[in-house]
């Protein structure tokens, strides 16, 4: 199983570790797995067609979570004034939608990873990391789905 | 969108070091509330209980807007939750703008109703 999986399937187990008494512990664990999952797993697309695999890992070395946020940022930004007085385009353009979504997936779970990371003035919920775990996995679902469609969005995500 | 939601622009002060831009949502923030209530009013039928927004900075420092939201119980069930916080983040991209029109990058969180009342938390605004 791929790297990211693991971590995906790490943070579901740590998510329901202590059923009806969620520990603040476990409950942050997961939301910070969850988010490492989305990090490896985009890092993993955008390696995956570098010529010489063997480099793969050390190139995935050259990604930076703030780098990620800012593009993931102007990329939102970018499309959504595209779509904002054309919703024909946005209909038709399932690939701008989907990397919008890909992109805000990202931001939102880096942002709630720090917050389970660092902020202990106030709780995290379960409803909290059942949202993290979910989208996350819908990224992951959506990726595994069309390999044309990966391929488009790699071109227009860089 | 909205007719008392014309384009504002940044208020801009001087000082020792130059010119300041603070983003509109710090400067006019009952403004922005206005535009986020019409939001939730708007989402409520989807099982939205409450929007709660909190100006600050993200983790990066830029300046940001922390919507909790505040959902039914039975809308905060994990078969529902995705859909639900898809419908809430896309009506706020779409309705109140955040980063085009008020300068602040929107996060969002989720809680159910019995979570927030055991949690008692003040509302932060």
């Amino acid at each position: 199983m791929a790297f990211h999986d693991d971590l995906l399937e790490l943070a579901q187990h740590l998510a329901n570790l202590h059923p009806g008494s969620p520990h603040q512990a476990s409950l942050r664990r997961a939301v910070s797995t969850a988010y490492y999952a989305l990090f490896h797993l985009l890092i993993s697309e955008a390696t995956a067609n570098w010529a010489r695999p063997e480099l793969r890992a050390i190139l995935g070395r050259c990604f930076d979570h703030g780098q990620m946020k800012t593009a993931s940022a102007t990329k939102v930004s970018e499309i959504n004034a595209a779509f904002k007085n054309n919703s024909q385009e946005k209909a038709k353009d399932s690939v701008a939608v989907h990397l919008r979504g890909v992109a805000d997936a990202f931001i939102q779970a880096q942002q709630r990873r720090n917050y389970a990371d660092y902020d202990r003035t106030r709780e995290v919920t379960p409803v909290e990391v059942d949202l993290q775990i979910a989208s996350v996995s819908e990224r992951r679902q959506n990726e595994a789905r069309s390999p044309t469609e990966r391929t488009e969005r790699r071109k227009r995500a860089s | 969108m909205f007719d008392d939601e014309e384009v504002l622009h940044p208020l801009e002060a001087a000082r020792d070091n130059g010119v300041v831009q603070l983003p509109t949502a710090f400067v006019q923030q009952a403004r922005f509330q206005t535009a986020v209530s019409r939001a939730a009013q708007r989402l409520a039928p989807h099982g939205v209980v409450q929007i709660i927004p909190t100006l600050g900075e993200d983790w990066s420092g830029e300046p940001a807007v922390f919507f909790m939201v505040i959902l039914t119980d039975a809308a905060s069930r994990r078969d529902r939750l995705l859909n639900i916080s898809n419908e809430v983040s896309q009506t706020i991209y779409q309705q109140v703008q955040p980063l085009e029109k008020w300068g602040v990058l929107p996060y969002f969180n989720f809680r159910s109703q019995s979570e927030q009342a055991k949690l008692d938390q003040p509302a932060m605004v």
